[in-house]
C-alpha cells in the first residue's frame, strides 16, 4: 500500500431496508408491485447526478441483428473507431478521451481486454442484452479502473412475466451479409430463463473509391470477411427468504480478414480470430432494510494474429497468440438508515493470468477493491458520496471519490445535476509485460472530471389527454487526466512512459420528442456533443494545444420515426466533424467531416401468439465516401432485409 | 597538410555565411525542383502518411509533402526512398508496394511501377534503366524499364536485399534479412543482369557506400537471437566492412556499437570526398577516416538520429530525428565540425535525405 488514505465505512447491521426500483434515467422511486421487488445495480443506484442514456429498443432500430457499435452511435454522438466495415476493430470512445478509457460492463464485469485495454464491439449483437445504458463520466469510485470517457452497461435483465417467447431473426443483404439469431425466453414470476444464439457473415467485398491511387479508380475491397458465432444463455430465479440467483453463460468465437489500406498495390493476408468465455454467478439476499450481494465472474478471451507474406506461404511471418482468463468477486453489503439515508459498503477481488508470445513467461496479476458510499434523499435533493481505493502489488492508484447532487427545480420535470468525481486507468498488461520495452513501473493514469447539467421533461407517460412527450437534456463536462500512458521510441526498440496531461472539456446536448394520436406515432431525436481534447504538456518538452487525433470536435445524431398502426419507417442521420490525424493537427491528413443517413422502413403485425416484424433497410443512403480512420475505406450504399418471427404465450402480470 | 587545412576553412566560413540565413517556408520560385535536397519520410504505418520534403538549396526554402502538394493526392504507406533517375525521380513506397516516378522539375507524377510486393531502394542504372529491390524474405532484384514504367526482369539475391552501390559494371546489392536473417552481399554484373559473386560479410548487410579509392563500405547490423519466451539467446556484433572492388572480398571489419544496446544501426554515408565515413549508432553519429585504422569511440555528434546525408556541395551534415514515428520529425544541419547550424521541421519519421 503505497498511497495513503483507507477508506473505510463500517458496515451497518441490523437496520431496517428500504428497497428501490430505478430506471435507467428515471428519477428512483420506490415501487411496490404486490411481492415484486427489484434491486438496482449498484453503480446506477448512485447515478442520478450524472447523465444516463439509455437505449430505447423502441425507438433505435434496427436493433437485434445490429453490432453493438452502430446502435451506440444512433443513441448518442459517441466517437466510434471502426477499422473498415462489418466485423473490423470497432471502439467506443467517449467526452474526448481513448478507447482504453471506456470501461464496458457485461453485467457489472468488465470484458475490456486485459492486455491492450479496450474492448471490440464489433463482436457485440446488441440483441443480446436486455439493457444497454451509456454514462458519460462515470467515475473510479463506482466502476474502478479505465472510465475516463465514462462506462457502458450491457445487462441481462429477465422479465418476470409467465411466458414463452422465442423469436427467430435473419439478416441478409449487400456484400455477401447473412446473419441470424435464435432467441427462447421462457419462464415464471420466479424462474426465468434465456438462451440466444447468434451467427453472422459477411464478405465486405464493397466497392470504393481509392484517392490515394492515381485516377482515383474504383476498387473491391478485398480478402475482408467476416465470421461470427455467439451463444448467451441467462437463468435468474427469485427463491424464498428473499435470497435471489442469477447465473449466465457466453462464448463467442470470431474470425476476420485484414484488407489492405487505400493507395496500396499488394494484397494483404493478416488474420485474426478471437474467443471467448465468460461465466457468472450473483447471488443475492434482502431483508427488510438492508441487502447482501455476492458476485463472482471467470473469464478467458482468446486471440490469435497471423500474417503471411502470400496466400501460398507455407508458414506464418507473423504469429501472435494471447490468451487471458481472470476471475472476479465482490461482496456488497446495503442498508438503509432512517428514512432518508443509506449506506454500503463492500470489496472486491481480481485475479488475472495471461500467456502471450509477445510476453517473457505467464503473468499473474491480483488486486483489491474496498469500497463504500452514502446517498441522501429527502423532498428535492439527492446527495451522494461514494470511495473506493485498490490495492495492488505493483503501484496503487490513488484513493477515488464521486460526490454529486441532483436537485428537481420542478418534481417530475425539471432536474438539475452536478457531480465532481476522481479516475484512474492502471497500465494494462502490454504496458508493463510487453517484450521488449514494457514497463511493469508504470504509474496508473488518475485524474478528475466536473459534470453538471440540466434535464427537462413533459409527461413521461404519453396518454389521449397528453399525446406530446418532450425532453431536453444539456451537460457540461471537464476532465484533467495526468501522466497519460504513451508508448514513444527509444533506442531500437518502443517502450511506454507516463509522460501527458490531457485536458477534455464540452458540452452534450439532447432533445426528444413524441407525438401520439389515434394510431400515430411521430417521434424525433436530436443529439448535438462539442468536445475539445488536447495535449497540456509533455513531459519535459514543450507544450503542446492541438486537438487529439480522431476526436472530432463536432458530431451530432438524429432519429425521426414514424409508426402508424403496424407499419413504421424511420431516417437516421450521424455526423461526425473532421477530425486530424496526427498530433500536430497538419491540415493535409485531416479527415473531413461526413453524415451518414439510414432508411429503415417495415411493419409488423401480430396474429395470436404469432408475431412478424419484416423490415427493409438501407445504410449510407446517399452513398457518402468516408473514412473513420484514415485510409481505411467504408463501404457506401448497402440494401438489408431483416426478419424476426416471434412465437409468444404469456398470461398478464398481476 | 596546411593547404588543405585553409582551403577548408574558407569553405567553412562560405558556408556559414551562404546558410546564415534560416529555412523558410515560402513559395517556390519558378526554377522548379530540380536542385535541392529530398528528405524522405516514412509516415506512420498504416496510416498513408508518408512524404517528401523539399529543401531549395539555392535559396533555402522548405517544402514539405511536396509530392501531396502537386499532385493532390497522397504518396503513399511507408515511403522508403527516393532515387534520382536523369531526369525522373523514383520514390518507392513500400507498404503500398509501388514505385512513384515524377519529374524532377516540376515533380508532377509521371504514373507508378507495380508488380512488387516489397519494394525498398532503387538504383539508376542509365540509358531509362534501374534496379530495384524488393522482398521481405527471399529477395529478387527487378530490372525496371523507366520509358515504359514496368519491370522486365528479376535477379534472385538474397533475404531482405536493401541498399545498392555502383562500381564499374557491377551492382554491390546489401542483404540485410529482411524479417530473418542473411550475411552476404550478392554482386550483379549489369551487362548480364546475372549474380556473379555472394560476398560473405557480417550478419544483416544494410547500408553500404563507396569511398574516394573505389572501396565499397558496407554496415552490417548483426542480428539478435530470442528463445520462445523473447529472452536473447546470443547477439552477434554490428560490424563495419570494407570490401575490395578488385577481389570482391572482405579486407577489413570493424566492431561497432555494443551488445546489449538494443540497436540496429543502419545508416552510412561518406562526405563529399569520399574520405569520411559517417554512420549511425545508438548514441549518435560517429565519423571515421577511411584510412583508419580503429572506429572512434564516441559520436562526433551525440543525438538520437534515424537518418543521415552529407550535402555533397558544402559538406554540410543533415540529421533526421524521427521522433515518436507519429509526429514530424526534425532535420538538424550541422557544419562540417559538428556545430549545429539549424533545426527544422520535416514529415513523420524521416530516414534518409538524397540530394540533386
Amino acid at each position: 500500500m503505497k498511497k495513503a488514505g483507507l477508506f473505510f465505512l463500517v458496515f451497518s447491521l441490523l437496520f431496517p431496508t428500504q428497497v428501490f426500483r430505478v430506471l435507467a434515467s428515471e428519477p428512483d422511486t420506490l415501487v411496490n408491485i404486490a411481492d415484486v421487488k427489484v434491486y438496482a445495480r449498484r453503480s446506477l443506484y448512485y447515478q442520478e447526478d450524472k447523465k444516463v442514456i439509455a437505449c430505447d429498443s423502441s425507438l433505435v432500430l434496427p436493433i437485434g441483428l445490429e453490432p453493438l457499435g452502430e446502435v451506440l452511435q444512433r443513441m448518442a454522438p459517441v466517437n466510434l473507431m471502426q477499422y473498415g466495415a462489418q466485423g473490423s476493430l470497432a471502439t467506443l470512445s467517449l467526452r474526448g478521451s481513448s478507447s482504453s478509457q471506456t470501461q464496458i460492463n457485461w453485467n457489472g464485469f468488465p470484458i475490456n481486454s486485459l492486455t491492450s485495454g479496450i474492448a471490440d464491439l464489433s463482436q457485440l449483437d446488441a440483441g443480446m442484452f436486455e439493457e444497454i445504458l451509456l454514462i458519460p463520466g462515470a467515475s473510479g469510485s463506482l466502476y474502478g479502473s479505465g472510465t475516463f470517457g465514462g462506462a457502458i452497461n450491457l445487462d441481462n435483465r429477465p422479465v418476470w412475466e409467465k411466458k414463452i417467447l422465442t423469436s427467430v431473426g435473419l439478416n441478409g443483404g449487400s456484400f455477401g451479409t447473412l446473419g441470424g439469431n435464435i432467441l427462447f425466453q421462457g419462464g415464471t414470476d420466479r424462474f426465468q430463463n434465456k438462451s440466444g444464439f447468434f451467427l453472422h457473415n459477411a464478405n465486405n467485398n464493397f466497392p470504393y473509391r481509392d484517392d490515394y491511387k492515381p485516377g482515383d479508380p474504383t476498387e473491391i475491397s478485398f480478402h475482408n470477411r467476416y465470421q461470427y458465432i455467439g451463444f448467451i444463455q441467462t437463468f435468474s430465479a427469485r427463491l424464498t427468504h428473499g435470497i435471489s440467483l442469477q447465473t449466465g453463460f457466453w462464448y463467442q468465437k470470431k474470425r476476420k480478414e485484414f484488407p489492405h489500406v487505400m493507395g496500396t498495390y499488394q494484397p494483404n493476408y493478416q488474420e485474426q480470430r478471437d474467443s471467448s468465455l465468460r461465466v457468472y454467478l450473483i447471488l443475492g439476499k434482502r431483508w427488510l432494510r438492508s441487502s447482501l450481494s455476492v458476485r463472482g465472474a471467470w473469464f478467458r478471451d482468446n486471440m490469435w494474429f497471423m500474417d503471411k507474406t502470400s496466400a501460398n506461404a507455407p508458414d506464418y511471418s507473423i504469429d501472435s497468440r494471447f490468451r487471458t482468463i481472470r476471475f472476479m468477486s465482490d461482496v456488497y453489503f446495503h442498508h438503509s438508515v432512517g428514512k432518508y439515508w443509506t449506506l454500503d459498503g463492500g470489496f472486491a477481488s481480481s485475479t488475472a493470468m495471461a500467456m502471450v508470445t509477445d510476453y517473457d513467461g505467464t503473468i499473474h496479476e491480483y488486486s483489491i477493491d474496498l469500497y463504500a458510499g452514502s446517498k441522501y434523499r429527502h423532498d428535492r435533493w439527492t446527495g451522494s458520496l461514494t470511495m473506493r481505493q485498490n490495492f495492488n502489488p505493483y503501484n496503487n492508484p490513488l484513493p477515488q471519490a464521486d460526490a454529486g447532487i441532483r436537485y428537481a427545480l420542478q418534481p417530475d420535470r425539471t432536474f438539475l445535476r452536478f457531480n465532481v468525481s476522481t479516475k484512474y486507468r492502471l497500465p494494462t498488461l502490454n504496458d508493463k509485460y510487453w517484450t521488449p520495452g514494457g514497463n511493469p513501473d508504470l504509474c496508473p493514469e488518475h485524474g478528475w472530471g466536473i459534470t453538471t447539467g440540466i434535464d427537462h421533461r413533459t409527461n413521461h407517460q404519453r396518454d389521449h389527454h397528453t399525446p406530446w412527450m418532450f425532453r431536453w437534456q444539456s451537460d457540461f463536462f471537464f476532465n484533467l487526466l495526468n501522466d497519460q500512458i504513451r508508448w514513444i521510441p527509444g533506442q531500437g526498440y518502443w517502450y511506454p512512459e507516463n509522460m501527458n496531461k490531457v485536458w477534455t472539456y464540452g458540452a452534450e446536448n439532447s432533445l426528444q420528442s413524441t407525438w401520439g394520436k389515434n394510431h400515430l406515432t411521430i417521434t424525433c431525436q436530436l443529439n448535438y456533443n462539442f468536445t475539445i481534447s488536447t495535449v497540456l504538456e509533455e513531459s519535459g518538452n514543450k507544450q503542446f494545444h492541438y486537438q487529439n487525433s480522431y476526436v472530432p470536435v463536432h458530431s451530432a445524431s438524429g432519429i425521426f420515426r414514424m409508426d402508424f398502426r403496424f407499419l413504421y419507417a424511420g431516417i437516421y442521420e450521424n455526423f461526425t466533424g473532421a477530425r486530424y490525424t496526427t498530433p500536430d493537427n497538419d491540415p493535409l491528413y485531416k479527415l473531413n467531416p461526413y453524415t451518414i443517413t439510414d432508411l429503415v422502413v417495415g411493419g409488423k403485425k401480430n396474429k395470436g401468439n404469432w408475431g412478424m416484424d419484416l423490415r427493409f433497410v438501407v445504410k449510407n443512403l446517399f452513398n457518402t465516401d468516408y473514412q473513420v480512420i484514415h485510409s481505411y475505406p467504408m463501404p457506401g450504399r448497402a440494401y438489408y432485409l431483416k426478419a424476426r418471427f416471434t412465437f409468444e404465450t404469456k398470461q398478464p402480470i398481476y | 597538410m596546411k593547404k588543405n587545412l585553409l582551403l577548408f576553412l574558407l569553405i567553412i566560413s562560405t558556408s556559414a555565411f551562404f546558410y546564415s540565413c534560416k529555412m523558410t517556408s515560402t513559395h517556390p520560385a519558378d526554377t522548379g525542383f530540380l536542385h535541392g535536397a529530398y528528405i524522405v519520410n516514412e509516415g506512420t504505418y498504416n496510416h498513408n502518411n508518408g512524404s517528401i520534403t523539399y529543401i531549395d538549396l539555392d535559396s533555402s526554402y522548405i517544402i514539405n509533402n511536396i509530392f501531396n502538394i502537386i499532385n493532390q493526392r497522397p504518396l503513399g504507406d511507408i515511403v522508403q526512398s527516393l532515387t534520382v533517375a536523369g531526369d525522373k525521380g523514383l520514390i518507392v513506397v513500400n507498404h503500398s508496394a509501388k514505385v512513384e516516378v515524377v519529374d524532377m522539375q516540376t515533380f508532377v507524377s509521371l504514373g507508378t511501377i507495380t508488380g512488387c510486393n516489397y519494394p525498398r531502394y532503387a538504383l539508376y542504372l542509365g540509358n531509362d534503366n534501374a534496379y530495384l529491390t524488393n522482398g521481405a524474405f527471399t529477395g529478387n532484384v527487378y530490372v525496371l524499364d523507366l520509358k515504359n514504367l514496368i519491370i522486365t526482369d528479376s535477379i534472385v539475391v538474397g533475404n531482405g536485399p536493401e541498399t545498392m552501390v555502383r562500381y564499374g559494371d557491377y551492382v554491390y546489392v546489401a542483404n540485410s534479412g529482411g524479417w530473418t536473417n542473411d550475411s552476404t552481399v550478392s554482386v550483379i554484373d549489369i551487362t548480364r543482369n546475372e549474380v556473379v559473386k555472394t560476398i560473405k560479410t557480417g550478419d544483416n548487410p544494410v547500408a553500404m557506400a563507396v569511398d574516394l579509392d573505389g572501396y565499397i563500405w558496407v554496415l552490417c547490423k548483426g542480428k539478435i537471437v530470442y528463445d520462445q519466451n523473447w529472452n536473447i539467446v546470443s547477439e552477434t556484433d554490428s560490424k563495419l566492412q570494407k570490401i575490395s572492388p578488385y577481389n570482391q572480398e572482405v579486407e577489413v571489419s570493424y566492431v561497432i556499437g555494443q551488445k546489449g544496446d538494443y540497436f540496429n544501426p543502419v545508416r552510412l554515408t561518406t562526405d563529399n570526398m569520399g574520405e569520411l565515413l559517417y554512420f549511425v549508432e545508438h548514441d549518435g553519429i560517429y565519423s571515421m577516416n577511411i584510412y583508419a585504422s580503429e572506429v572512434p569511440k564516441s559520436p562526433f555528434i551525440s543525438g538520437s538520429f534515424y537518418g543521415l546525408g552529407i550535402d555533397p556541395y558544402n559538406g554540410l551534415i543533415y540529421a533526421l530525428n524521427a521522433g515518436d514515428f507519429t509526429s514530424p520529425g526534425l532535420l538538424k544541419r550541422y557544419y562540417p565540425n559538428g556545430r549545429l547550424l539549424d533545426t527544422v521541421s520535416v514529415g513523420i519519421a524521416p530516414n534518409g535525405i538524397y540530394f540533386h
